[in-house]
């Protein structure tokens, strides 16, 4: 939703004031703006929203790396909120993590802190992470689901593998896929996995299906 | 885009006629797309070389059949399969098979001699062209022993375009080069694919490399395991 809210919103990430852009986040909860609008109408657009001027384009990354850093502080700042607003208790464990190698982490933050506010319990493992050490987290802590969250599409080359190796180790686990890596569905289809949750959207007919 | 190379089913056994033959491609199935820049990954012994060999005419299929630009590779003899290959291959390899004793520019015309065509004025500035691409302006004259191991690769790089070929096979282009070289050779190669529309098939260990083309398939033990686009 491009509102002027929204836009102005744009302008402090613009300009990288990352204290503007998080009280600016925080007056808007305050305010009794829902988290989920938060996330939706606001930190995940603008996370794709980003100006690149050609002059700029050695410094495009750079400013995208900015971007991400006062991202992930307003994520971490709205946790209370997802704790205040989050739904009735499921009674099922979902780990999110992104396979080695992959180190956009945002959308695996959201979709943890999603997870939670849907009622899951919800553990957010990290970023590149080891596959061996997937695979121990999955003993250790024995999940209901295993979520993963891939950007870069080379990725899928380990996500395969790493599916393929969870799936062999424990065949009654779910697998849930998520990220912009598998926005083709020829991408899916050469991955092992149960569900595949493109968006918000997908997550709360996810929730609502666990809970019947 | 239309298909520029369609690999039906091939085979590939060493030593057919031996005790212990070794199968090491498995029924592949590809596709290349005009002007498509594509990887190949794949571990030590998976095959992937040898499938290189194979779409290249370097080598030959024990099974299966494949068409470049809408030719039939099987029905050529090896006179007429090194004929197409000059005709429409450009090939890169990890060590750059410079001539030592030959210059830059000279190095770069050696396809063209080989052809056994008359070298004309018009060849020789594209190959002055093609080193200016490749950013070696002022080197032409310098023998390929005095050059550098990043200069060297991209003087095999403009020696692989002189034909103007229709599809460069790469295999490991930066395996022997330092991180920084590596960046450039993948830009250049990027420019020349947008450039000429050249079809660029890497075989590369470098991710770095690999996560940057638009295609990328995996060969695990001779079978295509993943072939993803982004």
């Amino acid at each position: 939703m491009k509102n002027n809210k929204y836009n102005e919103f744009l302008d402090l990430l613009e300009k990288e004031d990352k204290g503007k852009s998080l009280l600016f986040i925080l007056d808007l909860l305050n305010s009794g703006v829902d988290v989920v609008t938060v996330y939706e109408d606001y930190l995940i657009p603008s996370l794709f929203d980003f100006k690149c001027l050609a002059v700029e384009q050695e410094i495009c990354i750079w400013k995208e790396h900015t971007r991400t850093s006062i991202i992930r502080t307003v994520l971490e700042a709205s946790y209370p909120y997802i704790i205040e607003q989050r739904k009735k208790e499921i009674h099922k464990k979902v780990i999110v993590l992104c396979p080695q190698e992959e180190y956009h982490e945002i959308g695996a933050i959201i979709a943890s802190n999603y997870f939670y506010l849907l009622g899951f319990e919800s553990l957010y493992i990290g970023a590149n992470t080891p596959s061996d050490d997937i695979v121990s987290a999955i003993k250790i802590l024995e999940p209901d689901y295993v979520a993963l969250s891939v950007s870069n599409y080379y990725n899928l080359v380990v996500t395969r593998k790493l599916t393929k190796k969870i799936r062999e180790n424990y065949p009654n686990l779910s697998i849930i896929l998520g990220g912009q890596a598998f926005s083709k569905a020829e991408s899916l289809e050469q991955v092992t996995y149960n569900f595949y949750l493109k968006d918000y959207k997908d997550m709360v007919s996810f929730a609502n299906e666990v809970r019947k | 885009m239309a298909d520029i190379l369609t690999l039906k089913n091939i085979t590939k056994t060493y030593g057919e006629n031996t005790k212990n033959p070794t199968q090491v491609l498995f029924g592949i199935d590809l596709n290349f797309e005009e002007s498509s820049f594509n990887s190949i990954i794949g571990q030590s012994g998976s095959g992937k070389s040898t499938l290189l060999n194979i779409i290249g005419s370097l080598d030959r299929p024990s099974g299966g059949e494949i068409f470049l630009s809408g030719k039939d590779l099987s029905v050529f003899t090896n006179k007429e399969l090194a004929d197409i290959r000059n005709q429409y291959l450009g090939f890169i390899f990890q060590f750059h098979y410079l001539l030592p004793e030959f210059s830059a520019l000279e190095n770069v015309l050696m396809p063209y001699k080989i052809s056994k065509k008359e070298l004309t004025k018009e060849i020789e500035d594209r190959a002055y062209e093609l080193l200016e691409l490749v950013d070696l302006k002022g080197f032409e004259n310098k023998l390929a022993t005095n050059l550098s191991g990043g200069q060297q690769q991209r003087v095999a790089i403009a020696r692989s375009l002189i034909n103007n070929p229709k599809i460069v096979l790469a295999d490991e282009p930066t395996g022997n080069l330092d991180s920084d070289t590596t960046e450039k050779v993948y830009n250049l190669l990027r420019e020349i694919n947008k450039k000429f529309k050249t079809t660029f098939i890497i075989i590369t260990h470098d991710r770095h490399i690999a996560e940057k083309t638009d295609r990328v398939i995996e060969i695990t033990d001779g079978r295509i395991s993943l072939d993803i686009k982004k």
